[in-house]
Formats: C-alpha cells, sequence, structure tokens
C-alpha cells in the first residue's frame, strides 16, 4: 500500500503541473506563432507596428513586449521569435561601426528585412528623432540576420568635405587634366561625351566618389547607384562647376600678392568660409588696402568660385540619395538554435533512497510551455525551467552486487528543473520489476543529468538552424519579393 | 607685358577674364579657338596689376566648352576653363 502512494505522488505532481501551465497560458498566444505554432504554418502573420517600448531591458523569448529596441538588439538583446514584432529606434541609434549615420545623412527612409530569407522589405515610420518598424513574425528554428537600408540626403556639413575629397583626389585630378586637355577649345558634343566618360570613371564601383561616399560610413556598403545619382545631379547642375571648381580655387589668390587671410592651400570649403567671413572686406597681408582693380579682380574671382561651389554642393544636397545598407547578424545566433527546442536528451544517474541503489538513466525532457530558450543569462519565465520526463534506467551504479531491478531494466518518469543551459535535477518515480518477488514496483529517486542536445555539438539533432552565418552580411541585394517566411 | 589670364566667365555672347600685367601693361591681342573658329580682342591696359572685366566676343557660341585664352604676344595663356557658352540674344549688346 505504502509503494502505491509513492507511485501516485509523482503522477498527481505532473497533473498539478498541466492544470497551472493551462491556466498561465497567455490568451490568444497560439493564434500567432504562439507557443507550439511557430512551426508548420504557412499563415503570414499581421506585424504589429507602433507598439510602445517597455523599458530598455533585453526582449527574451516569452517577453511581453513585442517592440525591440534596436540599441538594446545591437548590445546583444534578443528577437522574440513566433510573433510580430516592431523594430524601434532612434535615429542616432543607426550606426556604421562608431559612426553615427544621422551625422552623415538626413535620413529620410528606412526599410528593414530578414536578410537571405524570402521576405519582404518593410518601411520604417520616422517621426522626429525616432523610427519604427515592423518586422512581423520571426520564424523559429532559424539564425536571423537583419539588414537596415537607410536612404537619406547628404547632409550640408559633410557635402563640403565630399566635394574637398573629390578634389583633393589623384584620380580626380589626373582625370581633370585629361579631360581639359582634349575637350579645349572642342565643339559642345566632345565636351558632354568626355565629360560623361570621367564623371563615370570617378563614379563607378572603384571611382574616387564611390569611395569617398564609402568612406564616410566605412561599415556600411552603399549601394551602387548612388554616385550614378551625383552624377546625374551634377549633369543637372550643370557639369561645368564640377569640372572648373578646382581652377576657380586658384584664380582667387592670383589676383594679388599675399591678400590678407588666403591660404594657397586652402580646400574649397576653406575658402568658401573665407570669402564668406571677409564679406567683400579685403586687404593686403599687414591690412594694405587694394586697389580699385585689385578689389574688383578679388571679386570677381570670389563670385565665380562660389558660383560653381553652390552649383556643386547643391548636385550633393539635392539629388545625391546614399542608399545604405546594414547588415546585423544576431551574436547569439546559437541561442535562437536554442529556442527552438520543445524537448531534451538528458543522461544522469538516480539515487532510489529505499533500494538504496544509484542508477545510470536517459530521459526524454519535454517542455510542456513550447519551445524554450535554454540560455538563462537573460531572465526566462518561471515555467520555462520545468519539464516532463519519461526514460529509462539501464544499469546500477553502485556496484550492488544484487540489484533489485530485474534484468537492470526500469522505466523512470518525473519532473525535471533546468538548473542552467546544461544542468538539470529530476525528481519521480522509477517504475520496476523486483527481482526478489518479480513485482512491479515503483519507487522515487531524484538525480542529476546533463542536457545532452545543449552541448554545442549535438545541438543539431533537437534544434535545426536554416542560417548559421556569422560575422559581417553583404549588403541585401537578393531579397526576393514573395511571402512571407515566417510561420 | 601680361604676366597671367584667370577668371574666365560666360556671359551672354561672349567670355570675360581678368588680366594680369607688368608695370609696363600691355597692348596686344587675346584670342580663344573653339571648334576651330577663333575669337580675338585687343586690349591695351595700362599700369601694373589686375584688370579685370576683360573680354572676347564669342557669339554666336553656345554650350559647354572648354576655352584657353592666349596673349598672342606675350605667348600667356590661360589655363583650360570649362565654361558654358551663351549666344547673345538678337539685339544684345554683345
Amino acid at each position: 500500500m505504502k509503494r502505491h502512494r509513492i507511485a501516485v505522488l509523482p503522477v498527481c505532481v505532473i497533473l498539478a503541473f498541466f492544470a497551472v501551465n493551462v491556466a498561465a497560458q497567455e490568451p490568444g498566444a497560439g493564434s500567432i506563432g504562439g507557443k507550439g505554432s511557430a512551426q508548420g504554418s504557412a499563415k503570414p502573420s499581421t506585424p504589429v507596428a507602433g507598439t510602445p517600448a517597455k523599458g530598455t531591458a533585453k526582449p527574451t523569448t516569452k517577453s511581453s513586449s513585442n517592440t525591440v529596441q534596436w540599441a538594446d538588439l545591437v548590445k546583444g538583446g534578443k528577437l522574440p521569435y513566433g510573433r510580430s514584432v516592431t523594430l524601434a529606434g532612434q535615429l542616432s541609434d543607426l550606426t556604421c561601426g562608431t559612426k553615427r549615420i544621422s551625422d552623415v545623412l538626413s535620413i529620410t527612409a528606412i526599410t528593414v528585412s530578414y536578410l537571405g530569407q524570402p521576405s519582404q522589405a518593410t518601411a520604417a515610420t520616422i517621426s522626429g528623432s525616432r523610427w519604427t518598424a515592423p518586422l512581423g513574425s520571426l520564424p523559429a528554428d532559424t539564425a536571423v540576420n537583419l539588414q537596415l537600408k537607410v536612404t537619406g540626403n547628404v547632409s550640408s556639413a559633410k557635402r563640403g568635405e565630399i566635394i574637398d575629397d573629390l578634389l583633393a583626389d589623384a584620380y580626380f585630378q589626373r582625370s581633370l587634366s585629361l579631360f581639359l586637355q582634349n575637350a579645349n577649345g572642342q565643339s559642345s558634343a566632345v565636351f558632354n561625351l568626355d565629360a560623361q566618360i570621367m564623371l563615370n570613371g570617378i563614379s563607378d564601383r572603384s571611382g574616387p566618389l564611390t569611395n569617398i561616399l564609402q568612406n564616410l560610413l566605412p561599415s556600411c556598403a552603399v549601394a551602387t547607384d548612388v554616385t550614378a545619382a551625383a552624377v546625374k545631379g551634377l549633369q543637372v547642375n550643370s557639369s561645368t562647376d564640377l569640372l572648373g571648381l578646382a581652377g576657380r580655387v586658384s584664380d582667387v589668390g592670383k589676383q594679388v600678392d599675399k591678400l590678407d587671410g588666403y591660404d594657397p592651400t586652402m580646400t574649397a570649403g576653406q575658402l568658401d568660409a573665407f570669402i564668406k567671413a571677409k564679406r567683400g572686406g579685403y586687404t593686403k597681408s599687414g591690412g594694405q588696402a587694394l586697389t580699385d582693380n585689385e578689389t574688383a579682380a578679388v571679386q570677381q574671382a570670389a563670385d565665380a568660385f562660389e558660383k560653381s561651389y553652390q552649383s556643386v554642393l547643391a548636385a550633393f544636397g539635392g539629388d545625391v540619395i546614399a542608399q545604405l545598407s546594414q547588415g546585423v547578424v544576431l551574436s547569439q545566433s546559437s541561442t535562437t538554435q536554442d529556442l527552438n527546442k520543445y524537448a531534451g536528451f538528458d543522461a544522469g544517474a538516480l539515487y532510489a533512497p529505499r533500494i538504496n541503489e544509484l542508477r545510470g538513466y536517459y530521459m526524454v525532457h519535454i517542455y510542456p510551455t513550447g519551445p524554450v530558450e535554454l540560455d538563462t543569462s537573460g531572465h526566462i519565465p518561471f515555467w520555462d525551467h520545468w519539464s516532463i520526463a519519461v526514460g529509462e534506467s539501464t544499469g546500477d551504479l553502485s556496484s550492488n552486487g544484487a540489484s533489485r531491478v530485474k534484468s537492470d531494466k526500469a522505466f523512470v518518469y518525473g519532473l525535471g528543473f533546468r538548473l542552467n543551459k546544461y544542468f538539470r535535477v529530476t525528481a519521480g518515480g522509477m517504475l520496476y520489476r523486483d527481482s526478489a518477488g518479480n513485482r512491479l514496483l515503483n519507487e522515487a529517486f531524484i538525480g542529476p543529468s546533463v542536457d545532452i542536445t545543449a552541448l554545442p555539438g549535438l545541438k543539431s539533432v533537437f534544434a535545426s538552424s536554416s542560417s548559421k552565418s556569422t560575422g559581417s552580411s553583404p549588403p541585401a541585394a537578393s531579397n526576393s519579393n514573395g511571402s512571407d517566411a515566417s510561420q | 607685358m601680361t604676366t597671367d589670364i584667370n577668371t574666365i566667365v560666360a556671359v551672354s555672347g561672349k567670355i570675360t577674364f581678368t588680366v594680369k600685367t607688368d608695370e609696363d601693361g600691355c597692348s596686344e591681342d587675346f584670342s580663344t579657338t573653339i571648334e576651330g573658329t577663333k575669337f580675338a580682342s585687343h586690349l591695351t591696359l595700362g599700369g601694373p596689376g589686375p584688370h579685370p572685366g576683360q573680354s572676347i566676343r564669342t557669339n554666336p557660341k553656345s554650350g559647354p566648352h572648354v576655352v584657353t585664352v592666349t596673349a598672342e604676344t606675350s605667348h600667356v595663356s590661360s589655363r583650360p576653363t570649362p565654361v558654358v557658352l551663351v549666344a547673345a540674344q538678337a539685339g544684345g549688346g554683345a
């Protein structure tokens, strides 16, 4: 009779566990990527946009908030899977390496997509200094690689830098010299043809203009059509302004010797600042006044420079749209794989006190709450520690000469409590045939175990992954239009 | 004599430029050749220094060109300068 009570106890515990867990289920949790529905459904989910962020704590798999802050994600935060997710952040959160994109671009649009999956990019909503982008549902069993495309106009402060860098570039200078030589005195048709060749040269994939734009945000990939847009802008605003700008810079200093404040090595940007600061009040070094002719000559040279310089500035500011891509591989891709674990396979040792035996066992641990995250570095729900276990005890480890377990085979069952990613303690019952009286008996046991499937080499047995890429990703060029791959 | 020619700008029907001379000034022809056509102007400039606002008529040429202005006697040339020539309007003062 006593043995029957021992057998009933773990069964009652299991039933109670189920009852409590069912009551704890979130309403509607299974409707969109809820527990157990993360895989197998082809139904596209409806993204939830604009969900307010709840603090800055790192989101976890079972977080109640669907909004993930981009800044947290970059720092190692996790994306909830199996439900609609909205990315959010400040424009200043978007960086290329250590450089803020917003310092270079006046951001006008952001799109977000999963790289390497047939999902459509979603457009972000920009409101003031904040942005939000609905991601849709994150598919389970997948390492995720997000990509942001940031579109914007080169900020006014950076346009001057671009022009200065271009004028100082050796390739540009050689090309310009060749152009001026070839087109000198020729027809407009020849001018246009040679100018086009030169502009194409500086704006192709390895051209100086492309390199300069890429160097503004070195860790991001610059879309190849950036410089094409730049060239188009320059053509609209007359390429003569760019092609003649270097000469205009030197003209200002040619009019008089030792123009006060003027330096022959000035860049275009510096000369622009010099002219604006002088406001026509030019003097020679030492404060000596200019003659009327000198003043007029300096002013004409300054006016000619300003006309060209402002035209080129406008070309880069008004018509150049820099499209930048930022590939992000989640650093915790292994964790993402862990998220997919619905069950684990443990090996361990159990101790049955009444018969005083230490026995080895293998058990399958089933997570009744659905797939759980094994990485306990973040906060995970209490119930995700628990599992229902069934398995087999295969041998006596305590060198008990006459084991009570007939043929050393026993069925074991119970409840497991995961201590961390790898280790677990299980308590339950062991059902066996008594070698002494041939009766079917049940013994209570407790014992530690190791989750074999959590070991890196065996993880894929219980958790598949469709992508295990690491490191920086290339710019998205292959996002195909298609149905949402999630779910 | 002429020491430098710079600041070439296209205006309606002509190009303007600045001529720098030494103390003797200059009196010589200044020319530019566009598509095989030579356009010239005789300039007499007294005294040293820059002489802004000098010009050569280029009418009826128009469109983008690279022009070089040369002082015929001094053999001084400007750097080749891209400009967009503008043909003078009929009845204009070019």
